[in-house]
């Protein structure tokens, strides 16, 4: 069995939304002006609410308020404007996901948590591309969801033995199947060709010193999800924090001082962010 | 961390624990640099000693002094099981253990203020 098998007839296949296409034709089309992506973004009137959600919150802290969707892509960059879109349409991607064994609540909290941590390592490492991170932390576990709907049997015995025998959740499920939730998210993201490299921090999270020339942005995500695991916040099914590879670490090269920043960064912004997210 | 007399602190020290004056007001807190100006102001307020962190020494924010000893090893236990399958010998790891506690005893404290 490989990951591609899972993903075959899964009914999420086609569900990306129409919007994340007319958004990506748009930015790809080199005669586009912010005007044009703005109105595809206006045409979707709760997408572009949710947006200006964001842009105004203290995600980003700007000294005066954004009023317009054009305004958000000038000052925010036309990619990252689509990496925050794609995050906040991915919910309802999943939604119907069975929720005996986690919470579809619980689940986002966490990814939602993950994906501002990942994001402020960017900002603490100057990488450019913070918002790429936050969409790949967001969408970390959603091989998990896919595993719960496609083989409900085989991850409910897994939950069951890491809640029983305090085991880590992914090292059961390569015990099982052969690879983890990382690479079932990566051969979907494939699937919906979306970028390689969001593939390959879904796919490398748990094992980031094995993602190449992604290491670094798969280490990102490897140390957020650690680091809000400790926090509590949300859950994605694993009882216990898992271990923090120290290669990831040495690659990230951050200091143990940033970490009390991040937590009260994580603690500041989390909610806001959840509450856009899933109830905005 | 060491015990350090006045007359041995010099700019740039890592203050290990908070300096209360003797009205028992806290005039610095564990983890700031000392500087010409903080030293001269514990000459002031007549401070003899202040506990101080050794050369690549790190501030530990675990020993959380003050915190109730009871709630203290609770809490304690509950990163005990939480991390036993992490590696808590990793500094970073350590320092996150850190901060949970810390967290979980703000927790505990500002829920006891919010019942009175």
């Amino acid at each position: 069995m490989n990951p591609e098998d899972i993903i075959q007839g899964s009914v999420r296949l086609s569900s990306l939304p129409v919007v994340y296409f007319k958004i990506n034709e748009v930015i790809n089309n080199p005669d586009s002006s912010f005007e044009d992506v703005a109105n595809v973004i206006n045409h979707d009137s709760s997408l572009s609410a949710r947006l200006l959600r964001i842009v105004n919150s203290s995600f980003y802290n700007f000294p005066s308020p954004i009023e317009t969707i054009s305004h958000a892509l000038s000052i925010i960059g036309t990619q990252q404007l689509r990496d925050l879109a794609l995050a906040t349409t991915f919910i309802s991607v999943f939604r119907g996901v069975p929720e005996q064994w986690i919470s579809m609540n619980s689940f986002w909290r966490h990814s939602l948590a993950c994906a501002i941590a990942a994001r402020a390592v960017g900002m603490e490492l100057r990488d450019g591309n913070t918002e790429k991170l936050f969409l790949g932390a967001m969408l970390h576990d959603i091989g998990k969801l896919i595993l719960l709907e496609n083989r409900p049997d085989s991850i409910w015995g897994i939950l069951e033995q890491g809640r029983t025998e305090n085991k880590i959740l992914h090292l059961l499920e390569r015990e099982h199947f052969g690879f983890n939730h990382g690479h079932v998210g990566a051969a979907l993201l494939q699937a919906w060709n979306l970028p390689e490299s969001l593939a390959a921090m879904v796919q490398f999270h748990h094992d980031p010193m094995a993602a190449g020339d992604r290491v670094q942005e798969a280490a990102a995500i490897h140390f957020a999800d650690f680091f809000v695991k400790a926090m509590e916040l949300g859950s994605s099914g694993d009882p216990l924090v898992p271990p923090l590879n120290p290669e990831a670490w040495e690659v990230l090269g951050l200091s143990t001082g940033f970490l009390e920043r991040l937590w009260s960064r994580v603690d500041s912004q989390w909610r806001e962010i959840v509450d856009i997210f899933l109830f905005g | 961390m060491v015990l350090a007399k006045l007359s041995q602190l010099k700019p740039g020290m890592v203050v290990a624990a908070d300096v209360f004056n003797l009205d028992g007001q806290k005039i610095l807190s564990a983890g700031a640099t000392l500087t010409e100006r903080s030293i001269n102001l514990f000459k002031e307020w007549g401070i003899l000693e202040v506990e101080i962190l050794a050369a690549g020494e790190k501030l530990s924010r675990a020993s959380h002094p003050g915190a109730d000893p009871e709630k203290l090893s609770q809490i304690r236990a509950t990163a005990d099981r939480l991390f036993c399958r992490s590696n808590r010998d990793h500094p970073a790891v350590k320092e996150t253990i850190d901060l949970f506690i810390t967290h979980r005893l703000n927790q505990s404290n500002s829920n006891e203020a919010g019942g009175h």
